[in-house]
């Protein structure tokens, strides 16, 4: 009998810089040249298996990163396991906004929180702005996780949410990930004391 | 097994889950015995044993075969299941609704088999052992009886596939084995089973959709507010809003699908305490028996009873004197007419009460031949028409007379106290009383009391359909003689909630019944039976509900029925036990419930979930459930599992208006049109029905009679005879409750004076119910099509990277100004993208808001897509004066952000941005006087010291009105012009002149001038006379006491209220009659200037103050 373990993961950072498609890549392994800037969050799913045959599903809120929508993204790390914090290597403005977001997260959110850097587009080096000795640093000094990934090309991407994975802490029991679990006979939304009126089978599939 | 089979087989599958045996098997259908004609015993194994004619011919017939499969999933650890599928007959592909059962392979799983004719063996698998290859066939039955499994029924099947059956029950051997193994680590596993889950949930049916009416609880309440809490990044329970949505979605549809019109049925209902006494009036004014002179509240009640008193010997009296003068238009009863009869009168409203029902059915050939071909189905006037036997006269009845006198098509009576003594409490079996109640009823309906046995002769009369009694709460129920057979399943219930909370001195009985329209038919319109009715198209474009009338042609067979419930109650009685009788309703509405379970057959009925039980239902289940098997015993239901529901009775609530307030304002001719206006604002029962402690589910009608409690024959009563003891109260009510299938009009709602029997007046209402008809069976077939169309929706909940996929064309959207007048509309358009179904409903920030703020209305704030579906969210400000009040000291920029949670997928945000306008409306007296100017040129406030007198909108409007050549004669008299308000309240704003130059001969604007500064007065966010003052207020006996009050307003409120006041009075001694105006004045301003929102406050104290200052 293997172990499961669920985590809500949130992916941070500035627009553009690869949030949307470092999670279709992780996700379905699949890339795209033109993504639409996200505008609200995107809830997805994926799980990965370690060595030891335990696997680990991560809850993924892909958030929008335009400056308009920043007071909403509490919303969406609150609770959250891990978040990965995205900027692109080719552009310093988004590690700026990067260590912004690392600071909130480090205020705001859950203490246990896990917490990745992700320099994002490793694929563009000839462009870098960012240099690896730079981030990886400051990552030291925070004590984050540090990686660069190319959503592009694939590299670093499992790899980074398998270390991830690894980090979280698989000995106790998670903590809920998500407040109203999303499954049948969850929580409704009335109640009216209806008594057991003719609806056979509603109890169904506890199985 | 063809391998084509196998492989459709395995495409049903989920990825990862693999098939690991497949066993051609067959179930064995009830049925009855060829020889005998007896019902056969459920297929169990013990019974087929026996006979193995049954198995072989059941073997015969492929729509009895099934596939049993062993299902293994293997996400790090293997778990296995047994599904059986109906096998579809060749070429066909087998889809989900196939599997008809799920059993996990854990726990109690149990196969047992048995060998059919030959020797007997009987074999677990716990035993271990297998059975010899036989030839002939085996049965297997299938046993899950854990807790938890899906279905308790165990499945028995036969097969011939021994070797087969042999490789099976080793594969869940083996699979139950490695299940009951003791897990490995402590660790918390989160799956069990879980991967069987999208297999059972989408078998899930949905909630009998047509049988059970959804509660009208819920029914009332928007969609969205039906659903789970959820918010940004909190998803709720996304699985079950998707049933919600789903089911919702579905049942509108398909009913407007199957739709054939709209019928009609006439209900006169009543309420009465009697106080323990005997029917000594005629009552056939209360139950509507004769032309009414519907008892209007104008002037002076009279006390005089002018009725006829009730004779006893009732059979001979039998009303005949009315008969004669009544027959051309109560004596309605054979109706046919023309299918597509052009008389508008059919849709007009005055047609409300027509008392029969018309099955309006647009297009269908087969009922317009039929109403064609009857003999009667000439061109008359469709209320008027009557039977061969009757006068010609009949036909020439005007419309109006018909509608007013015409005979309910249902009566129901509620009555209280119907016996005081102690042995009724006790022993509550007693019928004497409700027979001598019943004599008198037919007695008033022109009726012998024996008329309900000599059937024949009871043409155009009622009988009774059914009573309850508990101790003295009684409710009777009867039907036209014709309309009987629309009625049944009608069911009683009871409960007591007096002495000790259970006793019936206090309490409730109801009734419910199902109505079916009847179906035309040629054979069964004769004239005999006069409730097949007809047909008109135009009928239809009169209803305004979801269900909107299609005109694509769908045959009536068997029209869906519509629920009726009727409930009867008395509650707590005195003026303080308000909270006692609010708790009576609460428990009445959880006590009082029906027992579904002994209605049989065609009933009420919902199907099993794996309708496969007993191993062989030749007809495969459904999803939609309906008619079929009866409910289990015990099932019951309560009152709001219905379409429509009336509540009526003693409801004993009061009026908080001081004990001298309510007979002066009753009695004193100064009150004249607003008395009861400004009583019923004090009614305990409206109270609580705003403050959702009672009744918040239903309705009530426009209280236009006389309290009707308690009247005193004695000496002490006032003028009015009410006892002086108690207070008068609206305590005898009748209200409703219906869904958007259920149409209800309310056509008279009135006491009736002119009784004397009891302390209390008898109460009447008429209502007209107008019900979609709509053909059951097509409404069933299009249910099960639709939730296979939405299959796809719940799909996603599995799969979350799924393709759920809604595009929110525009990401924000600018409203430009919006103001406290105009409301500013914008659409967003919505579109579902992705290849399956999806819903999406619009979520909060946070637990704390709501989806958009208060100046904002977002419709719909949820719904389903159809693939390439569009919707377009409308978004509408909307702002009062509350929320002016508050916008007006704001940040004028306005903005906010929609959260659009797409059901197992994406939120999306719209941002929403706005520039408020800011207006002297909502704006305190405090700010108006501090503003340095018009309100729209903005700038610093004074400081409190450079205050001006009084607000310059409140002045100017004033100003204007007092320039001399101003005719004030229709002012506070006509209704004001909306446009010229809205020019002079931007005027007001913006600080520009009015356009309007003052003109003898002008009304209009002088009247919106009025208007606006009433409107303006009663906007400011605290009333003129402060609430703390108030009851001072009240309390000053003269002019001058009045006078010396004002020491106590602030300076700018003295102002406004001597320049207001100085105004009114001007206006009021100009006018012809200044005593009736000033009345009139004193009415619309006082509720205005001394706003009472606590209601604590003596309405005619608070006049009595506004009128020293203004009177003549
Ligand atoms: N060369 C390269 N381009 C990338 C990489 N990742 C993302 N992009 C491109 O960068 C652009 C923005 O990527 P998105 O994934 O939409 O960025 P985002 O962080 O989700 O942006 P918002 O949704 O606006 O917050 C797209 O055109 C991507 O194709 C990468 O690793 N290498
Ligand atoms: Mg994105």
């Amino acid at each position: 009998m293997s172990k499961q373990f669920q985590f809500k993961l949130v992916l941070l950072g500035e627009s553009a810089v690869g949030k949307s498609s470092l999670v279709l890549r992780f996700v379905k392994d699949q890339f795209d040249d033109y993504r639409e800037s996200t505008i609200g969050a995107a809830f997805l799913t994926q799980t990965v298996t370690l060595e030891d045959q335990t696997t680990v599903k991560f809850e993924i809120w892909d958030t929008a990163g335009q400056e308009r929508y920043k007071s909403l993204a509490p919303m969406y790390y609150r609770n959250a396991n891990c978040a990965v914090v995205l900027y692109d290597i080719t552009s310093s403005a988004t590690l700026e906004k990067a260590r912004n977001w690392i600071r909130e997260l480090q205020r705001q959110a859950d203490p246990s929180i896990v917490i990745a850097l992700c320099g994002n587009k490793s694929d563009l080096a000839a462009r870098r702005q960012v240099s690896e000795e730079e981030a990886k640093k400051y990552a030291e000094e925070e004590g984050l996780m540090w990686a660069e990934t190319s959503a592009k090309t694939g590299d670093g991407v499992n790899e980074i949410f398998t270390a991830i994975a690894k980090k979280l802490p698989l000995t106790a029991p998670p903590p809920s990930a998500r407040a109203g679990a999303s499954r049948p006979g969850g929580r409704t939304g009335v109640d009216l004391n209806k008594q057991t009126t003719a609806q056979p089978g509603q109890e169904a599939c506890n199985c | 097994m063809s391998a084509v089979e196998t492989s459709a087989f395995r495409a049903l599958l989920r990825p990862g889950d693999t098939v690991k045996v497949l066993l051609d098997a067959f179930a064995i259908p009830p049925g009855t015995d060829p020889t005998t004609g007896a019902p056969l015993p459920p297929a169990d194994a013990v019974a087929l044993l026996a006979d193995a004619e049954r198995v072989r011919r059941a073997s015969e017939d492929a729509r009895n075969r099934r596939l049993v499969a062993v299902v293994v999933h293997n996400e790090g650890s293997e778990e296995g299941s047994v599904f059986v599928f109906r096998a579809r007959s060749t070429g066909k592909q087998l889809e989900q609704s196939d599997i008809l059962r799920v059993f996990p392979v854990f726990g109690n799983l149990n196969i047992s088999m048995a060998q059919i004719r030959r020797t007997t063996l009987m074999d677990s698998l716990r035993s271990g052992s297998l059975p010899q290859a036989a030839p002939g066939f085996l049965s297997l039955t299938i046993t899950q009886d854990d807790a938890a499994s899906i279905s308790q029924t165990p499945l028995t099947l036969c097969t011939q596939q021994v070797e087969t059956l042999r490789v099976l029950l080793t594969e869940c051997k083996r699979l139950k084995e490695l299940a009951d193994a003791p897990p490995i680590s402590t660790a918390p596993v989160l799956t069990t089973f879980s991967w069987l889950s999208p297999y059972t949930a989408r078998r899930a049916p949905l909630p009998p959709l047509f049988s059970i009416p959804e509660d009208l609880r819920i029914a009332r309440t928007p969609l969205h507010g039906r659903l789970s809490a959820a918010f940004a990044g909190q998803p709720g329970d996304d699985a079950g809003d998707v049933v919600r949505i789903r089911d919702e979605w579905i049942r509108v549809k398909a009913r407007d699908e199957a739709g054939t019109g709209a019928t009609r049925l006439s209900i006169r209902i009543g309420t009465f305490n009697v106080n323990g006494n005997l029917p000594s009036q005629d009552l056939s004014l209360w139950l509507g028996a004769q032309p009414l002179q519907p008892y209007q509240s104008q002037g002076i009640v009279t006390m005089a009873p002018a009725l006829p008193p009730l004779l006893t010997d009732l059979g001979k009296i039998a009303r005949s004197d009315f008969e004669e003068v009544m027959t051309p238009a109560t004596a309605m009863t054979d109706n046919f007419q023309s299918p597509v009869s052009p008389d508008p009168s059919v849709i007009s409203p005055l047609a409300g009460s027509t008392s029969i029902l018309s099955l309006v059915s647009p297009t269908s050939p087969e009922s317009s031949s039929s109403t064609v071909s009857s003999a009667s189905a000439t061109a008359t006037s469709p209320q008027s028409s009557v039977p061969s036997s009757a006068t010609s006269t009949s036909s020439t009845a005007t419309l109006t007379t018909a509608s007013s006198s015409e005979k309910p098509d249902l009566i129901v009576l509620g009555f209280q106290e119907l016996d005081l003594s102690t042995e009724a409490l006790l022993y509550a079996n007693s019928t004497a009383r409700e027979e001598a109640w019943m004599e008198a009823i037919y007695a008033a309906l022109g009726q012998s009391k024996d008329s309900e046995k000599e059937k024949g002769k009871n043409k155009g009369g009622y009988v009774k359909l059914a009573s309850k009694q508990l101790v003295g709460m009684l409710i009777i129920a009867l039907v036209k003689t014709e309309l009987r057979a629309c009625f049944d399943q009608v069911q009683t219930a009871a409960a007591g909630t007096g002495i000790m909370g259970l006793m019936g001195n206090k309490g409730g009985t109801a009734l419910r019944m199902r109505f079916t329209p009847p179906v035309a038919s040629p054979s069964r319109s004769s004239s005999r039976n006069p409730s097949i009715l007809s047909i008109s198209s135009a009928q239809t474009t009169s209803t305004t509900a979801t269900g909107a009338q299609s005109s694509k042609s769908v045959k009536l067979r068997k029209p869906g029925s519509t629920i009726l419930t009727f409930v009867n109650s008395h509650l707590a009685a005195f003026d303080e036990m308000v909270d006692r009788r609010n708790a009576d309703y609460a428990e009445l509405t959880k006590r009082l419930r029906f027992e579904l379970g002994t209605l049989g057959g065609e009933s009420a009925g919902s199907e099993l979930l794996f309708g496969d039980g007993e191993g062989a239902d030749a007809v495969p289940p459904t999803p939609t459930a309906s008619a079929g098997a009866p409910m289990p015993a015990g099932t019951t239901c309560g009152v709001f599992e219905s379409d429509v529901t009336f509540w009526l009775g003693d409801l004993n609530y009061r009026i908080d208006a001081p004990d001298g307030d309510v007979r002066t304002i009753l009695a004193s001719d100064e009150w004249e049109d607003g008395r009861l206006e400004t009583l019923v604002i004090y009614d305990q029962l409206k109270a609580a029905i705003r403050a959702n402690k009672a009744f918040g589910t239903f309705q009530e009608g426009t209280l236009a009679h006389h309290p009707t409690y308690r009247f005193n024959a004695g000496l002490l009563k006032d003028e009015l005879g009410y006892d002086l003891k108690r207070r008068p109260a609206w305590t005898d009510r009748v209200l409703w409750a219906s869904n958007n299938f259920t149409r209800v009009q309310q056509t008279s709602y009135t006491g009736h004076p002119q009784y004397s029997i009891s302390d209390h007046k008898p109460v009447s209402s008429d209502f007209t119910l107008n019900m979609d008809v709509f053909d059951l069976p097509t409404a069933e077939k299009s249910a099960d099509r639709l939730y296979r169309q939405l299959r796809g929706l719940e799909d996603a909940h599995e799969d979350h990277n799924a393709h759920v996929s809604l595009k929110v064309l525009e990401s924000s959207v600018d409203l430009g100004k919006i103001g406290h007048t105009k409301s500013v509309t914008k659409q967003v358009t919505v579109k579902n993208i992705g290849r399956i179904p999806c819903a999406y409903r619009l979520v909060p920030i946070d637990g704390e808001s709501a989806p958009h703020p208060d100046w904002l209305k977002v419709e719909p704030m949820a719904a389903l897509l159809l693939p390439d579906e569009i919707v377009q969210l409308t978004l509408t400000t909307t702002i009062d004066n509350n929320c002016a009040a508050r916008l007006n000291t704001q940040n004028k920029e306005l903005n906010c952000t929609l959260i659009l949670h797409t059901i197992m997928g994406k939120d999306h945000f719209v941002a929403v941005t706005a520039e408020y306008v800011p207006t002297c409306f909502g704006t305190s007296l405090s700010r108006l006087t501090r503003l340095p100017g018009p309100i729209r040129t903005g700038g610093d406030l004074l400081s409190e010291e450079r205050a001006i007198n009084a607000p310059r909108e409140i002045m100017r409007l004033i100003n204007w009105m007092m320039s001399s050549s101003v005719r004030m004669d229709k002012v506070f008299v006509e209704r004001a012009d909306e446009d010229i308000i809205d020019t002079i309240r931007e005027c007001l704003d913006t600080g520009v002149d009015f356009p309007f130059t003052p003109d003898e001969k002008e009304d209009k604007v002088p009247v919106a001038f009025g208007e606006t500064l009433l409107r303006l007065l009663n906007s400011l966010p605290e009333p003129l006379v402060r609430a703390d003052l108030q009851p001072q207020c009240v309390l000053q006996t003269s002019r001058d006491e009045a006078f010396e009050m004002l020491d106590a307003f602030e300076p700018a409120a003295v102002n406004v209220w001597i320049s207001v006041t100085a105004f009114l009075h001007f206006v009021c001694q100009s006018s012809a009659e200044p005593e009736a105006k000033t009345l009139a004045v004193a009415r619309l301003f006082a509720p205005v200037l001394l706003r009472d929102d606590a209601r604590e406050v003596s309405p005619v104290g608070r006049r009595n103050f506004l009128l020293a200052f203004i009177r003549p």
